[in-house]
This record gives C-alpha cells, structure tokens and sequence, in this order.
C-alpha cells in the first residue's frame, strides 16, 4: 500500500506542533521534582492539609474518637490525653482553616477507609462558617480528590475557583507558587536564613503531629497579654451568616455520622475571656446559638459542648483563640469527661453541656509540645553530628 | 471578561469546537452571539449603545449607497459622524470640556452653572465607534460596497477578539473575512496559540509586575529622586508596551483560531529611529486610522509645509485626547506632534549625516534608536501622570535630585525587561516577529518552557485591567 504525500509520516512529524510537545515533556520533567521539593517552601498550615488527610485513612482508621474542625481542636484537643482519660484511642484530623466541607470529606474517608469510631468530636468556628470553600483556596489542592473536587465545584458553582483548584492539583508548581516565590525572594535579598527556619519548624511540627496523633501543642506564650484585636471584621462581622453550602456540609457530616451510628459532639471552643466578651457584646453569640439550635432540632442526638465560659484565662492562650499546651490538656479533660468512656456510657448524653475547665492542679504532664520536639530534633541532630 | 481570566478560558474552549462545528452562516450568528455576550458581561446596560451604532450605520451604509446626490449622500455621513462622535462625546468627554468650561469661567469671574454627571465610560467605546465610522466614510467615498447582511455587519463591528482595545480594524479588511466561508487551518492555529501565550506572558509577567513599581513611584511623584524618576519612566514605557501589545497579540492569537487575521498593531516600536518610524510601529491600526480619516482630509501634506505642520499638530492632539478626556493627554498629542515636527524640521540635517563603514552605521543606527526612545519616554511622562504637577515633580526630580537607583527597585524591572528585550533584539536584527514560531523544535521548547515559568511563578494575578480599555 502506497502512502499519499500529505498523509506521509514525514509530513505528519511536520505538522506536529512539536515546540508545544516538548514543552509538556519538560514540564512533565520537571514538576515531580518541584513536588518532591515541596517541604522546602511550604507552610505548616498548608503542610498540614496534606500530612491529616493521608492520616484520614491511614493512621485515623483504629480510633475510637475522631477530632475534627479547625485550629481551634487542632491546637486544643490532645489524643493522648484524652486516651489517658477515657481509655478510648483517638485521632485529631482537625486542620488549620478547616471547614464544614472538609470536615466533612475527612469523616467520610476514614469511614471508607474503614474507620469505625464511636465518636466524633468536632467544631465549626463561627467565623470560619461564615466563608465558603474559597477561603481555603490554597489548601484544597493539598488534599482533594477527583470526587471530592467534583463535589465541591457542583456545590460552588465558581468557575474561576475550580478552574484554579483543577490547575493547581494537576501542576505543582501552580500549587505552591506563592511560596517558591517567596523562597526565591528571600534568596535573592539574601533572607535564606528565615527559609532555613521554616524547613526546621516544619520538621517539628510535622514531629509534634506524629507524637500527638494529629494535634499541634504550642507551648505557653508568656508575652500573649490577652489582648484582641477589636476591629478585626473577620473575627467580629456585623453579624452572624453561615455560608450556604458549609451549613449544608455541616448537615452532610451529620448526617454521614448518623448514617454509621457514630455520635457527634459539636465542640465550641473556648476563647479568651475578651474576645468572648467582645462577641457576646456584638450579638454574635446569640446569632450562632440561635442557628446551632435549629440545626440541633433537626439532629435530636446531636451534643454540644459548649466550653466557651468555661473558666480558661488568658494565660491558657496563645492567642486569642488558640490554647497552649496546659489549655490544650485542661479543655482535653473536660471533654473526656463528657463523651463515652472505654469502659460504658458517659453520664449526661445530650443536649447543651457546659464544660469548665478542671480545678486544681493536674499534675505534671507528659504531653510533649512543639517547642519540646524541637529542642528533642535539635539534640538529636547534635547526637548525630559528634 | 479579560484575556487572562478563566471567566474567557471556559468562554473561548465552549465557543471554540462549536463554531468549527457550524456551516459558515450559523458560524457569524454563534460569533455575534459571543461577541455580545462577551460586551455585555462587563456591563449589560452599554450593549444597547453598540447594538444602536451598528444599526446607525447599517442603515447610513444602505442608504448612501442608494443615493447618487452628494449633497444628500453627505447627509447621512453627518447622522453616522452625529452619533457615533455624539455617544463618544457624551460619555467620554462631557465631563472634561463641562469641568474644563467651568474653571475656566470661575477664573473669568463668570458664573456658568452646568450640570456635571458621573458617566460610566462604555468600554472600548473609542475603538468600536472608529471603526464604523470608518466604515460608513469609506461607503461614502465608494471605497467599498455596503454589506446587506446585517448579521455580517454586526459582527464586523463586534467581533469580540478586537471589541474592547483593538487593533482598529478596516472594513477593507475585516469585513470580506467575515463573508467568506472559513476553513479551519493547523498552523494558522498553532501560531493563534503562540500569539495568546506570548501576549499574556507579555501582560501578566511583564506589564503587570512593572505595574506595582509604576503606581508605587508615580504615587510618590513628588518624594522620589531622580534615578527612581527615571526608572518608574522607563518602567510605564515597557508596561505599557507589553500590557497593550500583549492584548493586541492575545487578541490576534483568538481571531486565528477562528480563522481571522487580525492587523499588525505594533512593530517594535522602542527599535525606532525617529518620531516618524515610532509611530509607523506603534499602535499602528489608530495611527493609519488618524493619517487616512483626519490628517488627509484636513489636508495632509498638500498645500505646503506651514499647513501640513498644523494638520499633524492637530491629527496629535486630536489622537491625544482620542486616548482619553484630560489635559495630560492633549498634551501628549501636542509633545508628539511637536517632536514629528521637529524630525521633519531636522530630517534634511540627519539625511546628510553619513557613515564610513558598519561600525559607525550601527552606532548612528543606535543612537537614533536612543534618542527616539527617550524622546518617546518623556512623552510617556506626559500620558501616565495625573497632572501637570506630577510632569513637573518628576521632571525636576530627574534634573535636580540625580541618584542611582538601589538594586531593589532596578532588579525586578531588568528581570522582567532584559529577557523581552533579548527576545526582540533577535526579532530586529532577523527582521522577523515570528523568530520563535520559525526556530528548531527544541528552542521553541526551551523558550515556551521558560515562559511557562515565568507565567506561573513570575505572573502578577491581581486581575488588573488592560490600560487601554479606559480609553
């Protein structure tokens, strides 16, 4: 058989648009090696989207009680201790920024992945509610999956975000661009000191999530004073709106959790005595309750842990909203003493508990903050260098 | 919906295989369709103004081609000049000439109490309204047959790629495309694809980046020294070269793919080497558009050199103000009529000027270039500052307060410029736009790679406008 001249493979090559081919051959080259670089360059925050939701199915999948939410869990509820206290394993797949949304996607993968845990406890930050998905634009890619992004982009409906999200999970380097532009800057103003810091701290941290199954323990911070920043429009809006669809995630979680007979404790955490005065001043705190009470009535089994007056001061803070380490065991306590124990029930089951941070001391703690791991890496790295 | 939002990815990967997909007729009504909807999403209320020209004109084109009587003919010339002049005038200059007037009573003591109204300006106004203008002028002097299919008028008028900041483009050249059957064609398409690439690196790494020094510098006009004044000159000249070039080449890169060709608007134009050869190079679709529509009917260079000097004086200072409704920009049409003057005043002296072998002949050739360049960016102080105390801070900044930069300010605009200039070198001395296009596979590779790079990890997203969709 003859091949005619337009259809020759010679001309065939020609009208390849061969500059475009190698160009995707070298991006394909060198992008698996921008993603093995990405320690490098990436922060915590966003590490930590990556690191919890492989844990989702891995580590996760033997705990009795999950935790999950945002910082404010992820900061404050110790699995060791809550072990310690109740006997029951737990898992803290809480995430910096986390939201209904990913709450949600989290509970439903370990729940794949063949997690059955008797309980979940898990928080909603009022102010984190009231941004969709998009406020974790830069987080998503750490962690969504093809079912999962096309979920979120049904429920989004936002064609800028998920074509960025789509380019960013599919390009690594679209991903972490912001922070290998910043690697480079501080390079070329001749900060690379600072990049060598944030590779060490995220060791730490990576070490501290690794010690206390999930949770980041932060150690006291003697210079927080208990201020707040009072004008802050993320912390104090007008009022309070949850957004549509994380309302609609927080549902779903609830739901999925009914579905596997896992009880769901809605934690609401403590903050200092300021802020939350400062809210209950502007009416939000009314507003959240009001609208957590609605949700409440359509989900009868539902508890809520309401630790927000709890008795913690400023100096179990280090932050406004964030506890330290002697917070983080003191408000573990209090709800270890509210959700099952190993070995029966818990007393009071449902509706609104107050929980109040434990008098007395509790004795020395063997609960190992991030400073801690940090100093343990550091000798450690000594050790090997003599 | 700018060139470099994903709100014009999803838009131009929808319209794309179904257009290919239509026989030709259906093909201009879907292009109308997208041409409107693409007008319409920056702001639904102005699409009636362009709907309103294009049908003015329609029906101006129809009718003078009926007519046999000049004087009747001339007519219908005034109602399209009346309301295309009208729609621009009102919206783009009241506001100016009734604030202008106003001052300038008050300083006569005179009281003049005219209503001043905060007007939106409809955006790519100047660039639509000129082109059927330029339609129905040249159906008057029988240049062309008017079209009778509307649809085919219409989309002439709007063809979305050119709608908002050109290239202006002529009914000559547009409009028999758009009649045509097209086919699609592979490389025409590969070189669509270059073209928008190139153009938004251009935009999104280039213009927008030397943007954020720009406004920094511009804002602290009057603190700045010299060196920073110079620069943040330098800066604006390129980021406006590459935010209007770059649009000009994503939107050549967009009529490709659909089968158009779309004019050449720039030619290297900071490779010039003088005034004259500047404007041969630069936004060359309005600076055709303004010699063929203004300055020949003014005159043009018949009836002596006095009167020729005032024509280009004038065509300038109209193409000024063409840019937008504030003095800075008259009197950038007037600096650039005074320096096209000045070249034809001095052209007999540099025609004399003669070189003894190729070193010398590339030195008087740089030279050239660099003095046009400057004279250029000292007209680009004129365009980008806000007022005349701006031009006048700067001006003494660079005169009174010389200092060198620090590397801070000079690294980010050498990173960005050196390689565009790299690049265009190439593209002069090879006397050929599409090096790229016409260098090995690999090279291509190489380069297309390297701004890939630049886009994603150098590219500035604050999702800013295209400078010249303001005017």
């Amino acid at each position: 058989m003859r091949t005619s001249a337009s259809t020759s493979p010679a001309r065939i090559w020609a009208r390849l648009p061969l500059g475009l081919l190698g160009m995707l051959a070298l991006i394909a080259a060198i992008e698996p090696l921008i993603a093995l670089r990405a320690t490098s360059w990436t922060r915590f925050y966003i590490y930590d989207w990556r690191v919890t939701s492989r844990a989702a199915t891995r580590a996760a999948v033997d705990a009795d009680v999950l935790f999950l939410g945002d910082s404010l869990v992820k900061f404050s509820l110790a699995p060791l201790e809550f072990e310690r206290r109740t006997g029951l394993r737990a898992y803290n797949l809480a995430l910096c920024g986390g939201q209904a949304t990913s709450s949600y996607y989290l509970l439903r993968r370990a729940l794949a992945a063949g997690a059955r845990p008797r309980a979940v406890v898990v928080d909603f930050a009022p102010y984190l509610l009231a941004e969709g998905p998009r406020h974790n634009a830069r987080e998503w890619p750490e962690m969504i999956a093809l079912g999962e992004f096309l979920d979120l982009a049904w429920k989004t409906r936002h064609a800028a975000f998920c074509g960025r999200l789509a380019l960013a999970a599919l390009v690594p380097s679209i991903k972490d661009r912001d922070e290998i532009r910043a690697a480079v800057l501080e390079a070329a103003t001749g900060a690379r000191a600072q990049t060598l810091d944030r590779a060490d701290e995220l060791a730490a941290i990576a070490r501290n999530w690794v010690v206390n199954r999930g949770a980041l323990l932060c150690p006291r911070r003697e210079s927080y004073d208990g201020s707040i920043n009072a004008t802050s429009k993320t912390y104090f809006p007008a009022r309070f709106a949850p957004d549509p669809v994380e309302e609609a995630d927080a549902r779903r979680l609830l739901d999925l959790a009914s579905r596997h007979n896992v009880r769901v404790f809605w934690l609401l955490t403590p903050t200092t005595p300021r802020f939350q005065e400062r809210l209950d001043a502007l009416g939000l705190t009314r507003g959240h309750d009001d609208w957590l009470r609605r949700i409440e009535r359509d989900w009868p089994s539902l508890t809520v842990i309401d630790a927000r007056r709890g008795g913690f001061a400023h100096d179990d803070f280090i932050d406004p909203l964030h506890l330290n380490v002697d917070g983080a065991r003191a408000l573990t306590d209090a709800v270890a003493d509210l959700v099952p124990q190993a070995d029966g029930d818990v007393a009071p089951t449902r509706g609104w508990l107050a929980a109040r941070r434990p008098s007395g001391d509790a004795g020395p703690s063997r609960l190992e903050d991030f400073e801690r791991t940090r100093l343990g890496l550091h000798e450690a790295t000594e050790r090997r260098a003599r | 919906m700018l060139f470099n939002s994903f709100h014009f990815a999803y838009f131009f990967l929808l319209l794309f295989p179904v257009y290919w997909a239509l026989p030709h007729r259906s093909r201009n009504v879907l292009m109308l369709a997208a041409s409107y909807y693409f007008y319409a999403s920056w702001d639904p209320r102005f699409l009636a103004l362009l709907v309103i020209s294009t049908a003015m004109d329609y029906a101006c084109g129809l009718a003078l081609d009926h007519i046999e009587t000049t004087s009747r003919r001339k007519v219908f010339v005034a109602i399209s000049m009346a309301l295309n002049l009208g729609m621009l005038g009102w919206f783009k200059y009241y506001g100016f000439f009734a604030s202008s007037l106003q001052q300038l009573c008050e300083r006569l003591g005179w009281h003049a109490p005219l209503e001043s109204f905060e007007l939106a300006l409809p955006i790519g106004i100047s660039f639509y309204t000129f082109q059927s203008m330029s339609y129905v002028i040249d159906v008057y002097r029988r240049e062309i047959k008017p079209t009778r299919n509307f649809i085919q008028f219409a989309a002439f008028v709007s063809f979305f790629p050119h709608l908002v900041a050109g290239p202006i483009m002529r009914p000559t050249t547009l409009l028999p495309q758009i009649a045509t059957p097209r086919r699609f064609n592979l490389d025409q398409f590969y070189h669509g694809v270059y073209l928008i690439f190139w153009g938004l690196t251009k935009k999104v790494v280039i213009a927008d980046n030397l943007a954020l020094l720009v406004n920094d510098l511009f804002g602290r006009s009057a603190t700045i020294n010299g060196g920073l004044a110079l620069l943040a000159i330098y800066a604006f000249a390129f980021q406006i070269y590459c935010d209007f070039s770059g649009y000009t080449d994503a939107a050549r890169g967009v009529a490709k793919c659909l089968g158009f060709e779309l004019a050449l608007n720039f030619n290297l134009p900071y490779f010039a080497t003088s005034p004259r050869d500047f404007w041969a190079r630069w936004h060359i679709s309005l600076s055709t558009w303004l010699r063929d529509y203004l300055y020949i009917p003014l005159g043009g260079s018949r009836g002596g050199v006095p009167l020729m000097y005032r024509n280009l004086l004038l065509t300038m200072i109209l193409g000024g103000l063409w840019h937008g409704a504030r003095w800075t920009f008259v009197l950038w049409g007037l600096y650039q009529g005074i320096i096209l003057v000045g070249h034809r005043l001095l052209e007999p002296m540099l025609a004399r000027v003669r070189t003894r072998d190729d070193v010398e002949a590339f030195f008087w050739k740089l030279t050239r270039i660099v003095v046009t360049f400057h004279l250029v960016c000292f007209g680009w102080l004129l365009f980008r500052a806000s007022s005349v105390e701006q031009i006048v801070a700067m001006t003494s900044a660079i005169a009174f307060r010389c200092a060198l930069p620090t590397t801070s300010y000079l690294l980010p605009v050498l990173a960005v410029v050196l390689p565009l200039l790299a690049v265009q070198v190439l593209q002069y001395k090879f006397k050929d736009l599409d090096i790229v296009l016409r260098a090995p596979w690999y090279v291509r590779s190489l380069f297309y790679t390297a701004c890939f790079y630049a886009f994603v990890l150098g590219g500035e997203f604050g999702g800013s406008q295209f400078i010249y969709f303001q005017f």
